[in-house]
């Protein structure tokens, strides 16, 4: 099971270069993408689920061209947009009818087994005859991963889903996610490295249409051990050490002293504290490229 | 920050390419056409003026309706943008009040509306400066007249149906709900109008009407063409109220809108639902998933299956929102009302049938459903964006058409619930009116069947376009452009001199001969109409099923940026499958058209396209224009025989006729123009020699041997057979139930009297210039023979006439033999008295009736299921031919009968010698009905016909102008008798004040009134209206017993003469010659002249003396001549009195003085002399109204100020 993007670029009319020549393969397992905004995500998200075309490149899962034959990816993907709304005034569990219908479940003794139980998975089964448009942020996303899961996906593209969401609530959708991902592909694009760490087995980070790396989390963090270090220093010395090091990132600390974290392939100076490389600094360390 | 939000609104529309498409196709609309109307005007006698203000003011309405309908696409928009984009989210934050932000939303997006509506007004100005236009059609510009327009009518509108939009926009969210809230108050506007126009509140109709249209009808109603021409519109009165109310209810609108608006609703919506939200407080419990198998099916029947069921929640999504449900209450509202109040129809008021139910809410109730059609395609095509769910929908592993099936179904789905409504209507509007015929099955065939194929192909223009269609703004108003280009088109075709343009083949979903509703009969139902029907039906189904591939070519699902990309996916999807549909399908309509045109214009043999009919005038003209003057012998004899044959449709008809010259040259060529639309074959028996036989014009001439001195006869065998009817064409006249066949089908002698009229053609054809003989009455060489449409004299008749045997076979005469074989009806009929030519011959299953009369037996045939009106036909029969027998004497006719025809062949009745042909919809007439206070239709049809016996048949008028005001005139005058005779003098006047307003009615709408003497033979509203009154008026005051002897005599004289014939001065003579001096100003006024009064009262002052009364009373009297076209004239000798003009009077005016009950104390009748005039009464009585003329005796325009009713009395 894998998924091959080869050479994919797009230029939109105003001159935006949203993918930029973007080679990757993708097996089995949770795969994030990481980005900033605009980095071009969700035009990856979107090509990648036939909602859009790109000028170049090919896209192929399973051995198959993606835009020569949408429908036989279609009936094995899982989409779920960055916002998405729904009909109003019509129920969660009739919602899910229609779209059980859309994905290709023609049969009504069929459909309601299967309704049953992917609101069961996503915990919706008492709130099944509300209004899905009456939902709060986190039953809606968890109604669209109920409405995903209808044609038992093999490829699952979300986009950005976590954005919104109370930690409980991204708890809960983080583990449906996990679980749904020991047989499939699932790709999710996000701007939270969080996410990221928790959950996934490989990831990119993609920045201006180009990916900048393409690496397993923890291969990747591995490959800065020894080189993140970090001191407490003063508001106004930030500008001069930021001349001088690579600075990775910065915060404040309570007394308003600021922690920085350096990338340096050799110990800056005495103040400095090796420190143990997290994904974040992964993260930066990409982008600086 | 009023400024700073209009700006940037303002640069938005500025930037938005919609508000120049729009204007700039209103522009291109209004300028052609007022262009091409320009070029195209008519000069001359009836000049009408392109672009005088009554003409520019009631065509700006018709394009700002459709401005109105489009209105939500920017003042609904400019709003709706900030829910769409979800910027609203942001706005409570900033820092402006919600008077700017209401204020700089409407004022720009009004500035756009502005816009287009000036668009308008510029391409009426500028089409009538273009060159090629007609000058002495045009006024001088004016710009005062087209400010006037924009100002009060055009800009106001705009305002109340703009206030309405962004109202319902802006608290409902919705701008689609918007664009359904116009479609309602269209329908409401036209409910008030018919409501309130008939309960005879017009001025409360008038005021009603939001658009002010009506309040201009009721203004100008009795405004003569002259008055159209160069009048503009009073500011006054009726008018102005009504634009001040409109504007000040557009003001409350939006003052309402502007208190009830908060910034803060924007967030309410959200607000309300959080209340019902549910936070489920689950354990952290990973889930685990184990999915069922998978049970997907796509398989094409499941598909198929899938299409149906999911439009299942588009098609509730519809039909349950309240809109819709607002919209259905209303329309079903407007079509119960207008099934409830569709009489009277032509004069006639018709029981409630089915049919009836079925054809007159059509009208409206197609554009309703059109215009939903064009919305709600729209909504289904958008609804994913819209509610931001098309990343859910478009990337299931459904094909597109499986998508857009499920669209289709929705909107037919919807059609068939708007469709419902009219059953139920209808069974209510029966119910209602004791009718208890239900007919479930004609309604479902009609409505889900006829008119199901209809609004398909609508429904599939509409997703093609809207599939197309950048967004759904353009789509709905390019889908509103259609049915207009469908009117243009034909226009368009005279303008371009394409005949091709007519074809019904171009106009969208149209079929030849069938607009909006059938004709039908209760004889054979829809008849052969139904044929024609399904055949351009299925032509436009082809088309349908091409759009529909269209659509799938070039359906919206997922992204696109550019046209490029569109394209390329429209490349990717054409091949394969899709392509050679395209292909075929395309290659079928084709073919089907092809196939229908090859039918119309070369197979069949009846229809003649109008191209057709000039070619053969032209022929006509050139080829045999020079026997035009030929004198014919005439028809004395006809002995024939018709056979009809209900089954198969069939006639044929074969005899001899025989012909006598009656005139003192010597005829030897005899031309015999035979029927266009059967096979004839004629042979003349006298030794003679075929000089042409022309196959194109049907003409057999020959030349006899010995040519016919005066007295000697011809005889010529013939045979008439109809065409053979083919799949798509009913040649025939017979059908299956009720034939009706007029002497149409019967060869003639003379040249065919076809010649064109039209300078600008016979220019065209190189013909020479006709000149426009002036048919006078006084022209001694037009009283003979020429066309065989003139004055045949008398014949005998005999005839045997058969059909199948369950039927009954009619033609004129007494039945002298009846007998069967092989299973045909056989009757030979002959007319014991000779007859004027006019022949016809029935075959239908009839019931039969008698009654006798007290000059003869008076039989009726008619359906067995119209029983209504049997006693009204008799009753109408005998009282006039009582009242006629006695001043005129009898007729020789042992018989009379009344034979019901069908409808779809005509609306009228007629005499042919014993045989009086009425059109079912006599039959169906509801004389007791709500709507029908004055005519009793089937009693006064009888009354009339039977008086042509005398009048018509017995002196039969010279073919020339004044001719039918006599027979007509006299038809009508004596019905009116017979209303009198049989209801009563009240009941007539009422009748008569009707026909009073008819006339006046029409008058005004032509432009062409003759006196009475030159009445023009088609000229129904002075034949019938003005003449029947007239002669009334002079029954008045000659006296009844004066008049008809003078009438009588004048009968006695003309009765079955020879040449020369009667003519209208003879006629007016035969009148004077009996008439005092004194009122011989009378008949010169009425029948040799246009003259009308205007009269008024003007004071009035009461003295009570005791139990005496006294009433001085304040008149003045004004009497002035008309011009053709309404222009008023006062003559030479003219009288003035302060600002009143009049001829000079010597007049005699009734006064009538009535009491509190109506009823009358005094009818005086005045000789006035001046226009001034004070006069004084006594009576013992109060007065309670005064009116002057109240017996409506005399023309006259505006009554209301005639009249006086109970108002201050002085007791002083």
């Amino acid at each position: 099971m894998k998924l091959e993007i080869n050479n994919l670029s797009k230029t939109y009319p105003n001159g935006v270069k949203a993918l930029d020549d973007i080679n990757i393969t993708i097996g089995k397992g949770m795969f994030g993408l990481l980005g900033p905004n605009g980095a071009g995500k969700s035009t990856l998200m979107r090509t990648i689920a036939t909602l859009q075309s790109a000028d170049e490149g090919k896209l192929c899962f399973n051995g198959f061209n993606i835009h020569k034959e949408k429908m036989t990816l279609r009936k094995q993907l899982g989409y779920l947009p960055q916002e998405f709304g729904v009909y109003p005034r019509v129920s969660a569990e009739k919602l899910l009818d229609y779209m059980a219908q859309l994905k290709g479940v023609a049969s009504r003794k069929d459909r309601k087994p299967l309704i049953e139980y992917c609101l069961q998975v996503t915990n919706l089964v008492d709130v099944k005859k509300k209004a899905v448009s009456s939902f709060s942020g986190g039953m809606k996303q968890r109604f669209g991963i109920a409405q995903m899961l209808l044609n038992d996906p093999k490829l699952i593209i979300i986009d950005e889903p976590t954005a919104g969401l109370d930690p409980a609530e991204r708890q809960r959708f983080l583990n449906i996610l996990r679980e749904i991902s020991t047989r499939s592909i699932v790709i999710f694009s996000t701007h939270i490295v969080e996410d990221i760490k928790e959950l996934c087995t490989d990831m990119a980070i993609l920045n201006k249409g180009k990916i900048l790396q393409h690496a397993e989390p923890e291969e990747a963090m591995q490959k800065l051990s020894g080189k993140v270090f970090s001191k407490n220093i003063d508001r106004v010395e930030l500008e001069s050490y930021e001349a001088q090091y690579t600075v990775l990132s910065s915060s404040f600390n309570r007394d308003n002293s600021i922690k920085i974290r350096v990338l340096s392939d050799t110990f800056p100076d005495d103040h400095f504290e090796s420190s143990v490389p997290t994904l974040e600094d992964v993260y930066f360390t990409a982008l600086l490229n | 920050m009023f400024r700073h939000i209009l700006r940037f609104e303002l640069k938005f529309w500025i930037k938005n390419p919609m508000v120049y498409l729009f204007s700039g196709v209103f522009f291109a609309l209004v300028f052609l056409s007022m262009w091409g109307m320009s070029v195209e005007a008519n000069t001359g006698e009836n000049i009408v003026m392109m672009n005088s203000y009554y003409r520019i003011n009631s065509m700006a309405s018709m394009f700002s309706l459709l401005v109105v309908f489009i209105l939500p696409a920017f003042i609904g928009l400019s709003v709706f943008r900030d829910f769409s984009s979800r910027m609203y989210t942001l706005l409570y934050s900033f820092p402006f009040s919600k008077k700017d932000y209401l204020l700089a939303k409407f004022v720009s997006s009004f500035c756009v509306v502005i816009c287009i509506v000036l668009s308008i007004v510029f391409g009426f100005i500028l089409g009538s400066l273009m060159p090629g236009v007609k000058s002495e059609a045009l006024l001088p510009f004016d710009l005062l007249n087209y400010l006037h327009l924009t100002l009060i009518f055009l800009i106001p509108n705009m305002l109340f149906f703009g206030s309405v939009v962004f109202a319902i926009t802006l608290f409902t969210r919705n701008i689609y709900i918007s664009f359904i809230g116009i479609i309602f108050l269209i329908i409401i506007q036209n409910f008030g109008k018919g409501i309130l126009g008939n309960a005879s509140w017009e001025f409360l109709a008038a005021l009603a009407d939001p658009t002010g249209e009506t309040s201009v009808k009721h203004v100008v109603q009795f405004w003569t063409l002259e008055e159209r021409n160069f009048n503009t519109l009073p500011m006054d009165g009726l008018i102005l109220y009504n634009r001040l109310l409109w504007l000040g209810i557009s003001g409350l609108i939006f003052w309402w809108t502007y208190v009830r608006f908060d910034f803060n609703q924007f967030a309410k919506g959200n607000i309300k639902s959080k209340k019902k939200k549910e936070e489920l407080l689950t354990t952290q419990k990973i889930p685990t998933i184990r999915m069922p198998m998978n049970k997907t099916n796509f398989s094409f029947w499941s598909q198929l299956k899938t299409s149906w069921h999911i439009s299942t929640l588009d098609f509730r999504a519809i039909v349950l929102s309240w809109p819709f449900v607002a919209i259905l209450i209303a329309g079903g509202g407007l079509v119960l009302f207008q099934q409830y109040q569709m009489n009277p129809q032509h004069g006639i008021v018709s029981i409630p049938t089915t049919a009836n139910m079925l054809r007159f809410p059509m009208f409206f109730f197609t554009a309703i459903v059109n215009l939903l059609t064009f919305l709600y395609v729209g909504v289904l095509i958008y609804k994913g964006k819209l509610y931001r769910m098309d990343g859910l929908l478009d990337t299931t592993p459904q094909p597109n058409w499986v998508i857009l099936l499920s669209d289709l179904f929705a909107i037919v789905r919807m059609h068939f619930v708007l469709l419902l409504i009219v059953m139920l209507t209808g069974s209510v509007t029966q119910a209602i009116s004791g009718y208890y015929r239900f007919e479930l099955e004609h309604y479902l065939f009609e409505l889900f069947i006829l008119q199901g194929i209809h609004f398909f192909a609508w429904a599939s223009l509409a997703i093609c376009i809207h599939t197309i269609s950048k967004n759904m703004y353009l789509g709905y108003f390019v889908l509103l452009l259609v049915p207009l280009l469908n009117v243009f088109l034909p226009a368009l075709a005279d303008y371009l001199d394409t005949p091709l343009l007519k074809e019904n083949l171009l106009q969208f979903n149209s079929v030849k001969d069938i607009f909006l509703g059938f004709d039908y009969s209760e004889f054979d139902g829809y008849g052969w109409q139904l044929t024609n029907y399904f055949v351009y039906k299925f032509y436009w189904f082809v088309c349908s099923i091409g759009l529909l591939i269209i659509a799938l070519l070039f359906w919206k699902r997922g992204l696109t940026f550019t046209w490029t990309e569109r394209w390329e996916l429209i490349k990717a999807r054409l091949r394969g499958s899709l392509k050679y549909a395209l292909i075929l399908g395309f290659l079928f309509f084709i073919a089907t058209g092809l196939t229908i045109y090859y039918q119309e214009h070369n197979v069949s043999k009846i229809y003649f396209s109008d191209e057709d009919q000039i070619e053969l005038s032209v022929r006509n003209e050139k080829r045999f224009g020079h026997f035009e003057n030929k004198i014919q012998p005439r028809l004395i004899d006809v002995t024939m025989s018709m056979n009809i044959f209900p089954e198969t449709q069939d006639f044929v008809a074969g005899g001899v006729l025989t012909y006598i010259n009656k005139m003192q040259q010597i005829v030897d060529t005899v031309i015999i123009a035979k029927s266009f639309k059967e096979i004839s074959t004629v042979s003349v028996k006298q030794p003679h020699q075929v000089l042409i036989e022309d196959d194109l014009l049907n003409y057999t001439i020959v030349k006899l041997n010995n040519g016919l001195q005066q007295g000697d006869t011809l005889q010529i065998d013939f045979e008439v057979r109809n065409f053979p009817n083919t799949f798509l064409h009913h040649n025939s006249r017979a059908i299956a139930n009720g034939t009706y066949i007029t002497d149409q089908i019967m060869p003639k002698l003379g040249i065919r009297n076809i010649f064109l009229s039209s300078a600008k053609q016979r220019k065209k054809y190189d013909l020479q210039e006709r000149p426009n003989r002036v048919l006078s009455p006084s022209d001694t060489t037009l009283l003979d023979y020429t066309y065989s449409e003139n004055n045949m004299g008398l014949m005998t008749y005999q005839c045997t006439i058969s059909t199948s045997e369950d039927q009954i076979p009619i033609t004129m005469g007494e039945v002298k033999k009846k007998w069967t074989e092989e299973n045909r009806i056989y009757q030979i009929y002959e007319s014991k008295n000779p007859i004027g030519y006019s022949m016809s011959w029935f075959s239908g299953c009839y019931e039969k009736l008698s009654e006798k009369g007290k000059h003869q037996v008076l039989e009726m045939y008619r359906h067995p299921v119209h029983t209504f009106n049997d006693n009204h036909f008799f009753n109408g029969l005998n009282t006039s031919m009582d009242y006629c027998s006695e001043w005129f004497g009898p007729l020789g006719f042992d018989t009379m009968r009344i034979v019901e025809y069908p409808e779809t062949k005509g609306t009228y009745a007629t005499v042919h010698g014993n045989i009086m042909p009425y059109s079912e919809s006599y039959f169906k007439c509801d004389v007791h009905d709500h709507n029908n206070d004055v005519f009793n239709m089937p009693f006064f049809v009888s009354a009339h016909e039977i008086a042509h016996c005398w009048w018509g048949h017995r002196v039969d008028p010279a073919n020339i102008p004044g001719g039918r005001m006599i027979t007509e005139g006299m038809a009508d005058y004596l019905a009116m008798k017979a209303i009198e005779i049989k209801y009563g003098e009240e009941r007539l006047l009422e009748f008569r004040k009707k026909y009073h307003k008819l006339y006046l009615q029409e008058r005004a709408k032509q432009a062409n009134e003759t006196p009475l003497i030159h009445s023009s033979l088609e000229n129904e509203y002075l034949n019938y209206r003005k003449a029947s009154l007239s002669l009334y008026a002079l029954s008045e005051y000659l006296g009844e017993d004066v008049l008809n002897t003078a009438l009588a005599k004048f009968e006695r004289r003309f009765r079955n003469a020879e040449p020369p014939f009667a003519t209208s001065f003879d006629f007016v003579q035969s009148i004077k010659e009996v008439t005092q001096d004194s009122l011989q100003y009378l008949v010169h006024d009425m029948f040799e002249t246009i003259t009308l009064y205007d009269n008024s009262i003007n004071e009035i002052k009461f003295k009570k003396d005791k139990n005496v009364f006294h009433v001085s009373l304040d008149l003045s009297i004004t009497k002035f001549r008309a011009d053709g076209k309404g222009k008023k004239s006062y003559g030479n000798n003219r009288v003035l009195d302060g600002n009143k003009k009049s001829l000079p009077l010597n007049d005699f005016i009734e006064l009538g003085f009535f009491d509190g009950d109506g009823d009358v104390i005094a009818n005086t009748r005045l000789r006035i002399t001046e226009i001034k005039n004070n006069l004084n009464f006594q009576f013992n009585e109060k007065v309670d109204r005064i009116e002057i003329d109240p017996n409506y005796l005399l023309f006259e325009a505006n009554r209301e100020d005639n009249v006086w009713k109970n108002g201050l009395i002085s007791d002083d």
